[in-house]
């Protein structure tokens, strides 16, 4: 956990260099108890600024490839990071996930499964809908804007540009421990969570174009 | 990744696979026109009649069609690639909790992929040869700038390709895929990953 605490005040530190960093609705992340946070993904610096950005340590789902390598491997756990198989079903990262919120810790899933090759909100991956149905734990919307222009997914490099980081009111989403009964909850739970990833999404777009037109 | 993965078709000529890798830049194989980001997402294009335009990525990527045009009978695309075949799991730990599994992948190998109207031919440049019928894939994805397949009992097999789009393949393998499952009456495929989910 120091490496972990150590990143988070790097990051928080470093940020500037990068670029302005806006953030609101943090106190809608609950201070105490479980919570999915469920964000959208434009940028591989998504999950690390969100992670330095929430004060409490924040369990990430990250794909398997990011933990191959010596260095990765040994760092991606340290930084609270679990694996999850994208080329088959993976019982095992629900269980991972079902296990931390049993503990009362926070988990962060990004809801569009992969990064935006555009910089635009895309479908939603079916397996995480079904995981906040299975959970049955609060659900905080979190919308990630401007990090697109930083790093995108098609470029190494950065770039400086503001970024904003938005946090909604937390969801609550019902328990359904049946798989039909998940199955049928399926389409209204994943429009309700992209309706809402998107307005904080959305919200934190604008207030990266008011500040460009106020400069 | 790369902007040929973004523009898997020359938004100004619209040739396939156009973009290629230069030496700073991407170059489209057909008009002779240079990819390179500009400012945040912005993509900087000059032509080869020397004018220059600006746009943002995601302007560039809407000019594109919504997926490769399927090939013909025969041979559909070729490519020279580094394929890499997993050869087994390694567990991944925090503290004594099992946090899951992360592939364990050998070598890259160089040969040659091929994709047709029924499966995806590798050759390698040591001579072997492996072929997956489409019909067996059960996930296609990109990770990390490799296109990542996986065929029913079989393990991960990725593909980078050095010089073309592994995004043009990824889009490329699920058009075939679509063709071949609504030719046999097996309905639409709504998701690639992490299975291909047909309707």
């Amino acid at each position: 956990m120091i490496l972990y605490r150590f990143f988070q005040h790097l990051v928080r530190a470093g940020w500037p260099l990068i670029g302005h960093l806006e953030v609101h609705g943090l106190e809608n992340v609950p201070e105490h108890g479980p919570f999915l946070l469920i964000a959208n993904h434009q940028s591989i610096l998504d999950p690390i600024l969100v992670q330095a950005i929430v004060r409490r340590p924040l369990y990430t789902m990250a794909k398997s490839t990011q933990f191959t390598g010596r260095v990765m491997g040994w760092l991606m756990p340290r930084m609270l990071a679990f694996p999850v198989r994208r080329y088959r079903v993976d019982p095992q990262s629900v269980r991972v996930t079902l296990r931390h919120l049993a503990r009362g810790d926070g988990v962060g899933v990004y809801i569009e499964g992969e990064r935006s090759w555009d910089g635009r909100l895309q479908p939603p991956r079916l397996g995480t809908v079904r995981l906040v149905l299975k959970a049955g734990v609060p659900v905080i919307p979190c919308g990630v804007s401007g990090t697109y222009e930083v790093w995108p997914r098609w470029h190494r490099g950065l770039r400086r540009a503001p970024v904003c980081v938005s946090f909604g009111a937390p969801i609550p989403f019902p328990k359904l421990d049946h798989r039909a009964d998940r199955e049928g909850a399926l389409p209204n739970t994943a429009a309700a969570l992209m309706a809402a990833v998107r307005e904080q999404l959305e919200f934190a777009d604008r207030r990266i174009e008011s500040r460009a037109l106020r400069r | 990744m790369a902007i040929r993965d973004l523009l898997w078709s020359c938004p100004l000529c619209g040739l396939e696979g156009g973009l290629r890798r230069g030496k700073h830049e991407d170059v489209c194989a057909g008009c002779g026109a240079r990819f390179r980001r500009g400012r945040g997402s912005e993509i900087v294009v000059e032509t080869a009649d020397g004018r220059t335009e600006r746009r943002p990525a995601a302007e560039w990527a809407a000019l594109l069609p919504a997926a490769p045009r399927p090939g013909g009978a025969g041979e559909w695309r070729r490519e020279r690639v580094f394929a890499r075949f997993a050869t087994g799991e390694a567990p991944v730990y925090r503290g004594g909790d099992l946090l899951g599994g992360v592939e364990r992948l050998g070598p890259p190998l160089p040969g040659e992929l091929a994709l047709t109207a029924e499966d995806l031919v590798l050759r390698l440049d040591s001579g072997e040869m492996q072929r997956w019928p489409l019909d067996r894939l059960t996930a296609v994805q990109m990770s990390s700038g490799t296109l990542q397949i996986k065929a029913r009992d079989e393990e991960l097999t990725t593909f980078r390709f050095p010089d073309g789009s592994a995004r043009l393949w990824e889009e490329s393998v699920a058009a075939a895929l679509r063709a071949r499952y609504r030719a046999a009456g097996r309905g639409d495929i709504v998701e690639f990953q992490p299975r291909i989910v047909a309707r």
